[in-house]
């Protein structure tokens, strides 16, 4: 998808971008100044002719948009040095003879049109504003094209266009925007990665995340401390480093989805690339903005679990039935806690962000601070972030252009024990959903009350306020530049970048825990850099030649190195634990350990690429990288991506001039082969590294082990992707949008092929297996109404559809993966399938008394669930599982409404997403239970099956293991598809007559407002293993509703 | 366009960059080179004393195996007339072990025995290979191989206890797919390797620190194979050879004997050793403790602390082998918990649900969390004495000799001595063997192979009601995963 014009809404540029230092201005204006030199050998021409006068033409111009007469117009007499411009009032009169006359009138940014004048006196003419607007620029890799120009699938948004609301990183601004890009938010935790795929999973191991360019610096998103601390829950929805950019100083973001686009990226082009620009400075006035909102959150939904009464007697009552153990009845007089509320809160949010541009003379900056401070609404959680941000640039058009961009930012997380570890090892959120609703939360005299019940697992609030983490982020990123222009049209570029990303995590156990209490307090610390440079020089060199022949062409070389370190030590048996992780060495010396790694990668790569246009027409674009990654054996140091594609503007074709709907009908093909290198460093080198301890004496002896197979085959993954796609606008612009197929076959997948572990190895890293994704982009953009009386209406919406399929896996025939709590292997990887295939158990229903047993698994009673037995062998084992559902959706969409009336807009936003599946686990805790006396969901237990109650819905749950564990089956993996209101957003833009005040808007905004789904779980998005493909919904962090008011104030 | 100086000029540039474009390419294939800065280069490793010291130790860990031993126990005891499970995760595979109803997939096959010991083997390999060109002392390289030699022995004598022929690795560049040996293949690389590795082994004591090789654990592990694949007399000298080191000895108090405190004794000749920290305990305790356990008048000194962990699963002891017990007289039963005082101060009667005693064998009262740091026992000298008694009458019947190294075991656990009107014939004798190492050696994983070696494992199990025990129960399968990865190893018959 190109960029519709600029009145189509949602994508609208709201703001035309300057790219002034860029040899793109260069670029940007070649149409006209090669109109120029057009005319400027016309002119020369025709001063060899000379003719006599013998009429006068008089006549009018005047816009085809609006027919507002056109000043300035040149018109020319062709043939002869004889020209004129109109006047104010679009007037003109030129002298011409004969009747074989022609007159062309030229205009910046209009259509030049010619008109035979014959034996006319008088010619009116109108002329059309040229679809592409000359300033709005499209930022590809290693350059800029003019929009109109795209060949390729990009996706262009500006600041505006982005989801408004509480966004702390730049993916939740993207969310049903783009279409191709599936994001979804996988957890409510302030800070949290969200899922971002464009085009869906390209990758089975090697990952799936886009490649982010922030000002043409690649971003090595590795995060400086991954794991937790000593015994501490894990976290697993890692925190996204890109936090670090504050969404306030973007200015636009182009998320490149073809091959053609993406291929200049090479070996990481292959999960599609999103660039960031941030905002620029202009020449004239100072400009400062302050922009602030304020908010608060709830917790969107909890799980119904039973309440004490129904604990108590649900749970007798399967006692009485025949189930349990008569010792674990529930004997005490219940209170009814609801131990998920004593965790939640109502949580603050709140942003201020402070901008301040400007330029003189050939200097421009753009300086911004920002401060964000969220709240988690469980307990001890939330993200508070401070960014400050230079953009300064210095230039002489085309003779030289300097500029530096500068992000600097601290965050600090905090972060409560969630995440997926079972028992004694739960977290605060899985013991509220597993803890005995029916004793009090407190003792009488104020302590935390644990029920004698629940031995092996810890009270939610002391787990709440005794297991925490925090981190300390500071990450500085920048990029340095300067060309020089030997020619307009030829200049030599370098640029430096650089990033540090240091972060140093510190966790505490407390000793009231139960997990803190044998070792008297748990005290961890982990740090760690990640690190990474870039050298970077390319030539520019851009002509024409002819009337109808543009050449634009770069060419360049990059060296990039990327390294990390990381230490990390923890220290057990704090006689006094007041210092916590702060005196990490007052523990018991003897149980400390400490633990470092270092790592470093190199790219070098060179790249180019020609765009060639001719007639303005049709378009071609070709381009190729060659990447030396050091992640690869030597065998396969390089790789080679090439790419083209071909665009053919249908309405600059004569046959579509007359057609007065049409503004704009594009028809892009394209194909090429990008790559993909996420994987571990060092797979094709033979090394030691530690392995387990040995014991002897009662003492610990390290050890060196083999560090892996190692495989000098390595290479990238290469998938080719061919492209076809139809931009248009029609009606005045009234409708536009795009529809794009696309087919991307990877292959060589880097998959860890299971060794014999006879050769005392698991895997070995090999390129194995293809993948195929196809899928549909569709974008459409319409005003409903234009202005009618004050009121407008725009709708905008994007649907994406993505269908995976496993072509080949090598020599295996399947692979299973994927797991949380006590469940593994509950999804399966074969030819055939998508990825994310759930496997397991169908559910017939529930056995009844009147069924014919015969048939039935032996032991099988009425009230127990009835499997499919698939072999008929009336044994309910691994044979019968079958393919339950899948995590990837059909297809996802966004619909925005904007309403404008006079000085009000009101901005309602839908998303949804339709056939996806999730395996919700807490489900599985309660079909399946591990101990009796954990709480249980509220619906499947009191509806139950008894004699009296013969549903087929629910089991007795009298011996629920009885048939062995069907913990995946198809009632635990469920629909996951849904509609939500995203966010609703109403403004009001303030009319100052103030000379200190330039602009005042106000607004609320309301997200998450409600959901639409058959999902039993919390939310059908949550993702609590943090894959990027695999979802399952355990013990996650909860969903927020947010309501914020804020202020925008231009002074 | 532009003039002829800057047409010249331009040519010039892009000649320019192209030619830099070619030497930088040609410079970068080396630039690309990369040393992993936190990984060990062979060459550092597989030269030095240290380093191939630190491969050896690998092998260890891989056979040492201490969180997993609970694991080791108890497959080798729920498919037996000692052990029984209920509830909990661990139950998932448990149960598949009761009803006899495993397959290949059985995820503890792979895990905690097949992956480990193949490591284990892996780095032995990795040091035979090597040994000859490290720079050390001869008396060094002697007594490395000699260890490695003994480790890779003992995990093969593993495998076969639990999977019979296995393939046969002696060398780190041996074929990935490689065919199972044969059965003699097996006995016999048993044999000769240790064989071999006893003679350059120090004598027990010797070892630099307990738990590393000797002469003693190499001897007493030839002696319980041979003892294993029923090749009496053999079994019957390698056991003497054990005893006349005059070494080792059974500790006094049968109740103390796994006790932290006295880790490392003379009756233990080889162990999984644990310490209470994650990554080395024993977890077999907080999986045998009932709910809520607090303490109990059988182990007064043990009580339970918030610090230790109570599994939701629950180790049991089938009340069929409790039943036989002495519960007077037999300190052996001491560690066998029949009732208890719960964390509410109620007294709990463990005997009124079948099947529920509880083996307190690895009690520490300075457990944390899950990890117990109580050695787990291989084999100990009392095993030694009753497996020379059983070869002994296998090889020639009941005889004063046998009955004598019996009682040994049966006084120190304080119940009545046999004598030759106890041991009327072979067969009785055998059984009344049989019947002591139950009482003696219950939560040690020695059940299955003694009901294997007597032919009882199915017959037992078919008693027990698991109508679907079969021959080829006699085996594990072998897991699926190495079935998948190496199609030039068969699956065991049946499976």
């Amino acid at each position: 998808m190109t960029i519709p014009p600029p009145s189509s809404g949602m994508y609208s540029g709201i703001h035309v971008c300057e790219y002034p230092l860029k040899t793109n201005e260069t670029m940007n204006n070649m149409p006209k100044n090669s109109t120029r030199l057009l005319l400027i050998k016309l002119l020369l021409f025709s001063t060899l002719l000379a003719n006599a006068q013998s009429r006068t033409i008089r006549g009018k111009a005047s816009s085809a948009d609006n027919g507002t007469p056109l000043p300035n117009v040149t018109v020319l007499l062709k043939g002869s040095n004889s020209r004129t411009t109109t006047d104010a009032n679009g007037d003109f009169s030129i002298p011409v003879s004969g009747n074989n006359a022609v007159l062309l009138f030229y205009l910046v940014n209009y259509s030049t049109k010619e008109v035979p004048v014959g034996d006319k006196t008088t010619v009116d003419v109108t002329l059309e504003l040229k679809n592409e607007n000359l300033g709005e620029v499209v930022v590809v890799g290693y350059g800029t094209v003019k929009k109109s120009d795209v060949t390729g699938a990009v996706v262009s948004l500006k600041s505006k266009d982005l989801t408004p609301g509480a966004n702390i990183n730049v993916e939740q601004t993207l969310q049903g925007r783009a279409s191709g890009v599936q994001v979804y938010q996988k957890s409510g935790e302030p800070g949290s990665a969200m899922s971002v795929k464009i085009r869906g999973a390209s990758s089975i191991t090697a990952g799936n995340d886009p490649l982010y360019v922030i000002d043409g610096m690649p971003v090595n998103n590795l995060s400086p401390v991954t794991g937790s601390g000593a015994g501490f829950v894990a976290t697993p929805n890692p925190r996204n480093p890109l936090n670090s950019l504050n969404p306030a100083d973007i200015e636009s973001i182009e998320i490149l989805k073809d091959a053609s686009a993406t291929a200049i990226y090479g070996s990481r082009g292959s999960n599609g690339v999103v660039m960031i620009t941030t905002k620029k400075g202009k020449s004239g006035k100072l400009s400062i903005n302050y922009s602030t909102y304020y908010g608060i959150q709830k917790a969107s939904n909890s799980l119904e679990l039973l309440n004490g009464q129904q604990y108590k007697e649900v749970l007798n009552a399967i006692i009485d039935a025949g189930g349990g153990v008569a010792s674990e009845r529930v004997t005490n007089d219940p209170v009814n806690v609801d131990w998920q509320k004593e965790l939640y809160r109502t949580a603050n949010v709140q942003s201020h962000d402070l901008s301040i541009s400007g330029g003189k003379d050939n200097t421009r900056f753009y300086a911004s601070l920002g401060y964000f401070n969220q709240e988690g609404v469980l307990l001890n959680s939330g993200v508070k972030r401070y960014t400050a941000r230079l953009n300064l640039e210095n230039s002489v058009a085309q003779k030289y252009a300097f500029g530096i961009n500068f992000n600097t930012s601290y965050i600090r997380d905090n972060y409560n024990s969630v995440g997926l570890g079972v028992n004694e090892n739960g977290s605060a959120l899985y013991a509220a959903i597993n803890y005995d609703p029916s004793y009090p939360v407190y003792n009488p005299d104020g302590s935390f009350n644990r029920s004698p019940y629940m031995t092996t697992i810890d009270h939610p609030l002391i787990l709440a306020n005794g297991q925490y983490a925090n981190s300390d982020g500071f990450r500085t990123f920048g990029t340095v530049y300067g060309e020089y222009f030997f020619m307009p049209g030829l200049s030599v570029k370098l640029k430096g970048a650089g990033d540090v990303n240091i972060t140093q995590r510190n966790t505490w156990l407390d000793p009231s825990t139960i997990l803190g209490s044998p070792t008297g307090g748990i005290a961890s610390i982990n740090t760690g850099n990640v690190n990474y440079y870039m050298g970077e020089a390319t030539v520019n060199y851009k002509t024409s030649f002819g009337q109808d022949h543009a050449l634009n062409a770069v060419a360049g070389g990059t060296y990039e190195h990327f390294g990390s370190n990381s230490f990390g030590g923890n220290g057990r048996g704090y006689a006094l634990p007041d210092l916590t992780y702060n005196a990490i060495g007052t523990g018991n010396s003897t149980l400390n350990q400490i633990g470092s790694g270092r790592a470093s990668t190199k790219i070098i790569s060179f790249l180019g690429r020609v765009n060639y246009t001719y007639k303005d027409r049709y378009l071609l674009t070709a381009s190729f990288r060659a990447d030396g990654s050091s992640r690869f054996g030597s065998n396969n140091r390089f790789g080679y991506f090439p790419s083209a594609a071909v665009a053919w503007k249908m309405h600059e074709e004569s046959f579509l001039k007359g057609v007065s709907f049409v503004n704009e009908l594009k028809f892009r093909l394209s194909y090429g082969v990008i790559g993909n290198q996420s994987i571990a460093n060092y797979l094709y080198i033979t090394t030691f590294s530690g392995g387990g301890n040995a014991i002897f004496g009662g003492e610990r002896y390290t050890s060196l082990a083999p560090s892996r197979v190692a495989n000098p085959d390595l290479k990238w993954e290469a998938a080719k992707q061919a492209d076809i796609g139809i931009d248009f606008a029609l009606f005045d612009n009234r409708l536009t949008g795009s529809v794009e197929y696309y087919d991307r076959r990877t292959s060589d997948l880097l998959l860890d092929l299971p060794q014999p572990l006879s050769t005392g190895f698991g895997v070995k890293t090999q390129n194995i297996g293809r993948m195929k994704n196809t899928g549909i982009d569709l974008h459409l953009a319409g005003d409903v109404f234009r202005n009618s009386q004050g009121f407008n209406w725009n709708v905008g919406a994007v649907l994406s559809t993505v269908k995976n399929e496993v072509l080949s896996l090598g020599p295996l025939s399947q692979i299973f993966t994927g797991g949380a709590g006590f469940i593994s292997n509950a999804s399966i990887i074969r030819p055939g399938a998508s990825l994310g295939s759930y496997y397991g158990y169908e559910v017939l229903g529930v056995w009844q008394s009147h069924d014919d047993f015969s048939t039935a698994p032996v032991g099988v009673k009425p009230g127990d669930l009835k499997f499919r037995d698939v072999d008929g062998n009336k044994q309910i084992n691994a044979d019968d599982r079958v393919i339950l559902g899948k995590s990837l959706p059909d297809f996802t969409y966004g619909i925005t409404n904007t309403f404008g009336y006079k000085r009000f807009s009101l901005s309602v936003f839908l998303e949804g997403s339709q056939g996806a599946s999730v395996l919700n686990n807490a489900a599985i805790d309660s079909y399946f239970p591990v101990s009796f006396r954990r709480n249980k969901l509220a619906k499947p237990y009191l509806n139950r099956w008894t004699p009296e109650n013969p549903t087929n819905e629910y089991p007795s749950f009298i011996n629920p293991t009885s048939q062995g564990q069907q913990t995946v089956n198809s009632k635990t993996v469920e629909d996951a598809s849904y509609l939500r209101l995203q966010s609703v957003r109403l403004s009001y833009d303030f009319k100052l007559r103030n000379k200190v005040i330039r602009g005042l808007q106000a607004y609320v905004t309301g997200q998450n407002l409600f959901t639409i789904t058959n999902y039993s779980g919390i939310d059908p998005a949550v993702n609590s293993i943090g894959d990027d493909i695999l979802k399952i919904d355990y013990s996650s962090y909860p969903m927020t509703r947010s309501f914020l008011f804020g202020l925008n104030v231009q002074f | 366009m532009f003039n002829s100086k800057n047409a010249f000029m331009q040519k010039l540039i892009i000649l320019s960059f192209i030619t830099v474009s070619i030497f930088a390419h040609t410079a970068c294939k080396k630039a690309l080179d990369v040393t992993p800065p936190g990984e060990f280069a062979p060459g550092n490793v597989l030269a030095t004393d240290k380093g191939i010291r630190s491969v050896l130790f690998s092998s260890y860990a891989g056979i040492q195996n201490p969180t997993p031993s609970r694991y080791l126990i108890n497959n080798s005891e729920v498919t037996t007339d000692v052990g029984y499970n209920t509830g909990g995760a661990e139950n998932l595979a448990l149960s598949q072990l009761i009803n006899f109803t495993w397959d290949a997939s059985l995820g503890t096959l792979q895990a905690d025995v097949w992956a480990p010991t193949y490591r284990a083997i892996r780095d032995a390999n990795i040091v035979l290979e090597n040994i000859d060109n490290v720079n050390t002392t001869d008396a060094n390289k002697k007594l490395y191989a000699a260890e490695a030699r003994f480790l890779r022995a003992y995990a093969y004598d593993l495998l076969y206890k639990w999977f019979g022929p296995v393939p046969l690795r002696t060398s780190s560049t041996s074929e990935a797919a490689l065919a199972k040996a044969t059965d003699e293949q097996m006995k016999a690389f048993i044999e000769a390797e240790l064989t071999t590795a006893i003679a350059d082994l120090p004598d027990p004591g010797k070892e630099e620190a307990f738990a590393r090789a000797n002469k003693g654990m190499a001897a007493s592990v030839l002696a319980k194979f041979y003892l294993n694949t029923r090749q009496w007399q053999k079994a019957a000298d390698a056991c003497r050879q054990v005893m006349n080191f005059n070494y080792y000895g059974l500790f006094p108090a049968y109740q103390d004997m796994f006790r932290v405190e006295n880790e490392g004794n003379k009756e233990m000749i080889m162990v999984h050793p644990c310490r209470n920290q994650e990554g080395f305990g024993n977890w077999y305790t907080a999986g045998a403790l009932p709910q809520n356990f607090k303490t109990s008048s059988q182990i007064p000194e043990f009580v339970w602390t918030t610090a230790m962990a109570n599994f939701a699963t629950q180790y049991r002891m089938r009340s069929a082998f409790t039943n036989t017990i002495d519960t007077v007289n037999d300190t052996r039963s001491i560690l066998l918990l029949r009732h208890y005082i719960n964390t509410n101060n109620v007294s709990v009667n463990l005997l009124s649900t079948p099947d529920n005693v509880r083996s307190m064998k690895y009690w520490d009262n300075a457990t944390v969390g899950n990890h117990s740091g109580n050695d787990v026992p291989i084999i100990r000298y009392a095993d030694i004495l009753l497996s020379r008694a059983e070869a002994l009458n296998e090889v020639s019947g009941p005889s004063q000799e046998a009955l004598n190294l019996i009682n040994e075991v049966r006084s120190r656990a304080g119940i009545g001595i046999l004598t030759m009107a106890d041991a009327t014939s072979k067969e009785v004798l055998r059984d009344l063997i049989l019947r002591e190492r139950a009482w003696e050696f219950y939560s040690e994983g020695l059940r299955r192979e003694d009901l294997l070696r007597h032919n009882k494992f199915i017959s037992l199990a078919i008693a027990r009601g698991i109508t679907v025990a079969a021959d080829k129960h006699k085996l594990f399968p072998i897991p699926q995963a190495e079935i998948d990865a190496n199609p030039a190893c068969k699956q065991n018959e049946g499976y």
